[in-house]
């Protein structure tokens, strides 16, 4: 048997030329009133932005339909401020990220935090209710996180959202955000701390850490 | 503070991303995890977030519906001059959107009550006609002929995207659906399927492949090469499946492939010694020991200090 590899190391932005964005173009002509290309964008973008806001609010939340054409409209409007620093669809996505966050935190302005978490915990559950093991502890978790992103400070959370919940690298997470790599460092240091006293603060948090059953 | 990591979490955690950790990085991180709490609590929710980013089609069809709902708008939203980001426009899109939701709600009553009320009359018809003598029936309700189920959505019979197996969490309806799609709905398994984004298949097949599923993760990684050649995902799967074919015993040469594929694009890349040693593995495997003493020279000749140098020069001494 091939013994190899867990070898490799980092992937590095530099390796590879950068390439240009398929949807640039696009972007371009739909902020300047071109209809088809704006039509055209927007389609390409739609699922990606749908399930980005799936991932801040969850996936069964009664509000996703709702925040995912708010973060639609969002996109149209925030169009014409591109000014291609990142790709397209790192652009939609932050909206997305944005928006969704909004969206958590109004709704929290108008419930108890408390209340909302538990709310939020048996929709998790009740989507994986089939699954009990390994999916009941991830829904767990993305709670978790997702109530620590309704905590902390808006520029925090973000950059916290797009690497933890979007899966976005430093590199993808600081190009859109425009900021430069040691910062987004920075504002995940700061997010982690966080989550680190949360967790030592609620024993029973601890065990989201161990194996699970 | 000193701990056992020196090279920065964050960077570990985006080279496991990648599927890109090297042993001494496995280690690393996972001396950092067991007393960072946060880092292994994000460590794990990558993977729990990239399962539920997965994209079904029944999302793509939501998501294009949206679409079309806010490009319906778009013109009332943005008109030529107004500034881009008036917010009241926007207010009040999303509440027309959820006024018309509320409309269609009451059409969906009104609808049932008028289809209730024709099954009714029906019935009440052909109750008299039935029985001449003219006497209420006694439970008009009861002899209702009963309406006809609702059609589906066509959200809701459409296919999955990745398939069943590529997402195990998915609700067993999904599957249903997606079984009834070719004998309720023909032309939908003509629709034009939606590819995944690269970095979601990437996330699905790395997940796979660390549970163990390699079926899975061969498949996953045989979808992103299909459908987003090119990128750095995509690039980066073909050492990993690779390996995978190699540790399962299987395809030698579809291994040696990828490997030299990796190699042709990448011939500095991060992954490149794997690469060579993953070459020079598939044609001991296929029996070109020619190519292979090549493959072994490669090997050291770019990675003198890899640590599989000293197994290479042991394989140059039989291969003499």
């Amino acid at each position: 048997m091939l013994k190899v590899v867990d070898g490799g190391g980092e992937l590095q932005p530099q390796e590879q030329a950068p390439r240009p964005d398929p949807l640039g173009e696009l972007a371009v002509r739909a902020a300047n009133g071109d209809d088809v290309a704006m039509r055209a964008l927007l389609r390409s973008v739609a699922t990606p932005l749908l399930s980005a806001v799936r991932a801040i609010v969850g996936r069964n939340s009664p509000d996703v339909e709702d925040i995912a054409q708010e973060t639609m409209v969002a996109f149209v409007h925030a169009l014409r401020a591109f000014r291609g620093e990142c790709s397209v669809m790192h652009y939609a996505s932050r909206i997305a990220v944005r928006t969704a966050m909004a969206a958590r935190r109004r709704r929290l302005s108008r419930e108890n935090r408390a209340d909302a978490f538990e709310e939020e915990l048996e929709l998790e559950f009740e989507q994986h209710a089939a699954s009990p093991g390994h999916e009941a502890w991830a829904s767990r978790r993305r709670a978790l996180l997702r109530a620590l992103l309704d905590e902390l400070p808006v520029v925090q959370a973000e950059t916290f959202a797009l690497r933890v919940a979007l899966g976005y690298s430093m590199q993808e997470v600081a190009d859109a955000t425009s900021a430069p790599v040691n910062t987004v460092r920075s504002r995940l240091r700061l997010a982690k701390e966080a989550l680190r006293h949360r967790i030592e603060q609620d024993a029973t948090l601890t065990e989201l850490l161990g194996d699970e059953p | 503070m000193n701990h056992p990591v020196d090279v920065h979490p964050e960077d570990l955690l985006d080279r496991e991303r990648d599927g890109a950790l090297t042993l001494e990085d496995r280690r690393r991180l996972d001396a950092h995890a067991a007393w960072c709490s946060a880092c292994a609590l994000v460590r794990r929710a990558g993977t729990d977030f990239a399962v539920e980013r997965i994209t079904w089609r029944d999302d793509e069809a939501l998501a294009q519906s949206l679409a079309n709902r806010v490009l319906g708008a778009t013109r009332s939203v943005t008109p030529p001059g107004v500034p881009a980001r008036s917010r009241a426009p926007q207010s009040a899109f999303i509440a027309r959107s959820r006024r018309r939701r509320r409309s269609w709600t009451v059409a969906a009553v009104v609808m049932f009550a008028a289809t209730g009320a024709t099954a009714s009359l029906w019935s009440v018809r052909r109750f008299l006609v039935a029985h001449p003598v003219v006497s209420p029936p006694p439970s008009l309700a009861a002899t209702a002929e009963p309406r006809k189920a609702p059609a589906a959505k066509p959200a809701e019979i459409a296919a999955v995207t990745v398939g069943p197996e590529t997402a195990p969490q998915a609700p067993k309806a999904v599957h249903a659906r997606a079984a009834n799609a070719a004998t309720t709905r023909p032309k939908a398994a003509e629709e034009p399927v939606v590819a995944p984004p690269a970095d979601q298949l990437f996330a699905a097949a790395n997940e796979a492949r660390r549970r163990g599923d390699s079926s899975q993760a061969i498949k996953l990684y045989g979808q992103l090469q299909q459908q987003h050649a090119g990128t750095r995902e995509e690039t980066t799967s073909r050492v990993l499946l690779g390996r995978l074919l190699l540790d399962r015993g299987e395809d030698a040469a579809q291994a040696l492939t990828l490997f030299t594929r990796y190699l042709d694009t990448n011939p500095n890349g991060t992954l490149a010694e794997e690469a060579h040693l993953g070459r020079a593995v598939a044609l001991m495997r296929l029996g070109r020991a020619q190519e292979e003493r090549q493959a072994w020279q490669q090997l050291l000749s770019f990675h003198p200090h890899s640590i599989h140098a000293e197994r290479a020069r042991r394989r140059l001494d039989e291969l003499h």
